[in-house]
């Protein structure tokens, strides 16, 4: 009993020990949620045929929500241009741009009201960052 | 009018100005009250020294305080340390009940401000000596007692939360191992920029912020929830009365705060952490907790606020920084050429007290402030998501980009959690776990090393190392069971009703 209750420490293994160990207990927990869901989709199926009917009602009441491709593409896609035009045309330009075209993703059409809102809100909104951060508490910018 | 000998009249407006700018500070996510203090410090440079400690206390306690705005309104805790505040105050403010849990929130943060202020005023010598006391392995136990909240937070399944929290766990060891700088689990080819692993802020708004953003994009940004969002009707108001209700839960709470900042290297998210978990245990209804229970965010406000006064107690009494925010603090002592440590306060009698008047005036500042301004911070809920998200992102991207001065990786850590926080909900990872056991992790492994570093790697240790250790053992055990209980209380609860 005395041994299991030792752990070997050397200087080298320092940044391995506890690594181990957690990992240890992260296998052994995602096997047992493994089988727990298998044991559950089990039983789950063994009831399915009496409460088909049942189910069915439920799933006319809640519609499943649309996914909205464009808009989760869009946002993806801005994000990691975003990410890589800050380190090539600086903080102020990128920052404008970037709004103005999230505000009009968002927004969902591009007519003149919705230009007009994404080109205030990406002005005002970069100004003031610009400023009071980056010029006022001298906060490193992108 | 005897303080105002201690304290000039210069400094009392600095820290009026210091406290508000510290809650905007705080209220942005990304910016941290570290942050704040960071930033002005290179001002106080040519203040006198109670002046300077004016401002940055100030901003270190409207810093602390400002996080709940954002966590309550738009389920984005500010600053890390108020996680905790969006598993009840978020849920609220989609009841209808956002000023009343800000006003809630506030209340309980000016309580566990002055709780943990007394602490510090009267206990700062015996207490930092206790403290020291405290080896590696009674820490590396409060850390766990700290992880047991993930059992009592889970959501639906107890052994998914259980997984999630090890999973941040694992995700918080990437990088060197400071004792034998050795690296583990990095990508070759990141190795500098995964020097140190992935830091929690850009983690903590990429989870919450991008991840919640990508969410609304997939449902097509649509503004029914906040059209649908009331502000507090009039008879539905917060009145002190409903703090007074919970005056055990705020002194809990207060209590667990104040002493985990006082131990140094505990850090201060595990202060709300714990005393959430424990509001819970001893809540006598823990199955609403997470469903916009005041109690929570009571507990949350009341620990992050006492966790200040706290803190300044081994910072001041004998010189250890016990966080990044002390750290800094104790760099505008050493620029002004003051030496803190076991000397300090019988040497600097005048000061002492004006650190603590500093405090208290901090203290009443924040809440005048937060208090009478809330009702228009509220307003944000109504603001269009297409013209918030947009500036929410902003604020992320700088406040990562610029938290460790100028690093584009962080901006990338901040998207590429941002994309787990949005996957992770549907493979069935909890976030809240995954991010206490992520904030806790580093801290877990250092403690747990260094008390094998002194037994040789004998477990036994944990079990045989005094009369502390086994305290911490009862509360660690008693905190578990309590919360298993609960859980199968609730089940059978929600079995009966069906």
């Amino acid at each position: 009993m005395g041994e299991l209750l030792k752990i070997d420490l050397t200087y080298s293994n320092y940044h391995t020990v506890f690594p181990k160990l957690i990992i240890y207990l992260l296998t052994l927990l995602g096997i047992v949620l493994i089988i727990k869901n298998v044991v559950n989709k089990m039983k789950i199926k063994k009831t399915a045929k009496k409460e088909d009917i049942h189910n069915q009602e439920i799933d006319k009441d809640q519609p499943k929500e649309k996914f909205n491709v464009t808009m989760f593409v869009g946002t993806v896609i801005l994000l990691i241009i975003y990410g890589f035009a800050l380190d090539w045309f600086g903080f102020l330009f990128t920052t404008i741009i970037f709004i103005i075209l999230t505000t009009l993703l968002y927004i969902g059409s591009v007519n003149k009201k919705a230009i007009l809102i994404s080109i205030s809100n990406a002005a005002a909104t970069t100004m003031i960052i610009w400023l009071v951060f980056g010029k006022l508490f001298d906060i490193t910018l992108p | 009018m005897e303080f105002l000998n201690v304290l000039s009249p210069l400094a009392i407006v600095l820290c009026f100005l210091g406290v508000f700018l510290g809650i905007i500070l705080g209220a942005i996510p990304g910016m941290t009250a570290t942050m704040a203090i960071a930033i002005f410090l290179p001002l106080t440079y040519s203040l006198d020294l109670i002046d300077s400690l004016g401002l940055l206390l100030g901003l270190y306690v409207g810093g602390i305080s400002g996080g709940l705005i954002p966590a309550i309104l738009i389920n984005i805790p500010g600053t890390p340390s108020s996680l905790c505040t969006t598993f009840d105050g978020y849920p609220m403010t989609q009841k209808g009940e956002a000023e009343k849990a800000l006003k809630l929130g506030i209340s309980a943060s000016v309580f566990g401000g002055f709780f943990s202020l007394i602490v510090l005023y009267f206990f700062a010598p015996i207490l930092s000596t206790v403290a020291v006391d405290f080896s590696s392995v009674e820490k590396f136990l409060i850390i766990v007692f700290a992880l047991t909240v993930i059992a009592s937070i889970s959501q639906g399944s107890l052994l998914g939360g259980i997984f999630s929290g090890i999973l941040g766990i694992l995700i918080s060891l990437i990088g060197t191992f400071p004792d034998n700088n050795e690296l583990r689990f990095v990508p070759e080819g990141l190795e500098t920029q995964l020097m140190y692993g992935f830091d929690l802020v850009p983690v903590l708004i990429g989870l919450f912020a991008i991840g919640q953003l990508l969410e609304e994009a997939e449902n097509g940004m649509k503004n029914t929830a906040s059209k649908n969002l009331k502000l507090d009707s009039k008879e539905n108001k917060f009145k002190f009365s409903m703090l007074l209700k919970q005056k055990m839960n705020v002194f809990r709470s207060a209590i667990i705060g104040t002493f985990i900042g006082i131990l140094p290297g505990v850090g201060g998210s595990a202060a709300s952490i714990t005393a959430y978990s424990q509001a819970k245990n001893f809540s006598k209804k823990p199955e609403k907790f997470g469903t916009g229970e005041p109690e929570g965010l009571v507990a949350s406000e009341a620990a992050n606020n006492g966790l200040i006064g706290g803190a300044l107690v081994p910072l001041l009494s004998l010189g250890i920084p016990g966080d990044s925010t002390t750290a800094i603090l104790l760099g505008a002592f050493l620029l002004q050429g003051v030496q803190v440590g076991p000397l300090f306060i019988p040497s600097n009698p005048d000061l002492w007290s004006g650190i603590v008047i500093a405090l208290v005036i901090a203290n009443i500042a924040m809440f005048v402030i937060l208090f009478f301004t809330i009702k228009y911070f509220a307003k944000i809920i109504f603001v269009p998501k297409y013209i918030l998200f947009p500036i929410i992102i902003v604020a992320c991207v700088v406040g990562s980009y610029a938290i460790n001065n100028g690093i584009m990786f962080d901006v990338w850590t901040l998207f590429l959690f941002g994309f787990l926080g949005y996957i992770f909900p549907k493979i069935g990872v909890q976030i809240p776990s995954f991010l206490i056991g992520f904030i806790l992790g580093t801290n877990a492994e250092k403690y747990f090393i260094d008390s094998l570093k002194a037994s040789d790697g004998d477990l036994t240790i944990f079990f045989t190392k005094g009369p502390i250790s086994i305290v911490l053992w009862v509360l660690i055990l008693g905190s578990l069971l309590y919360s298993v209980i609960n859980i199968f209380k609730s089940k059978n609860k929600q079995g009966a009703s069906l």
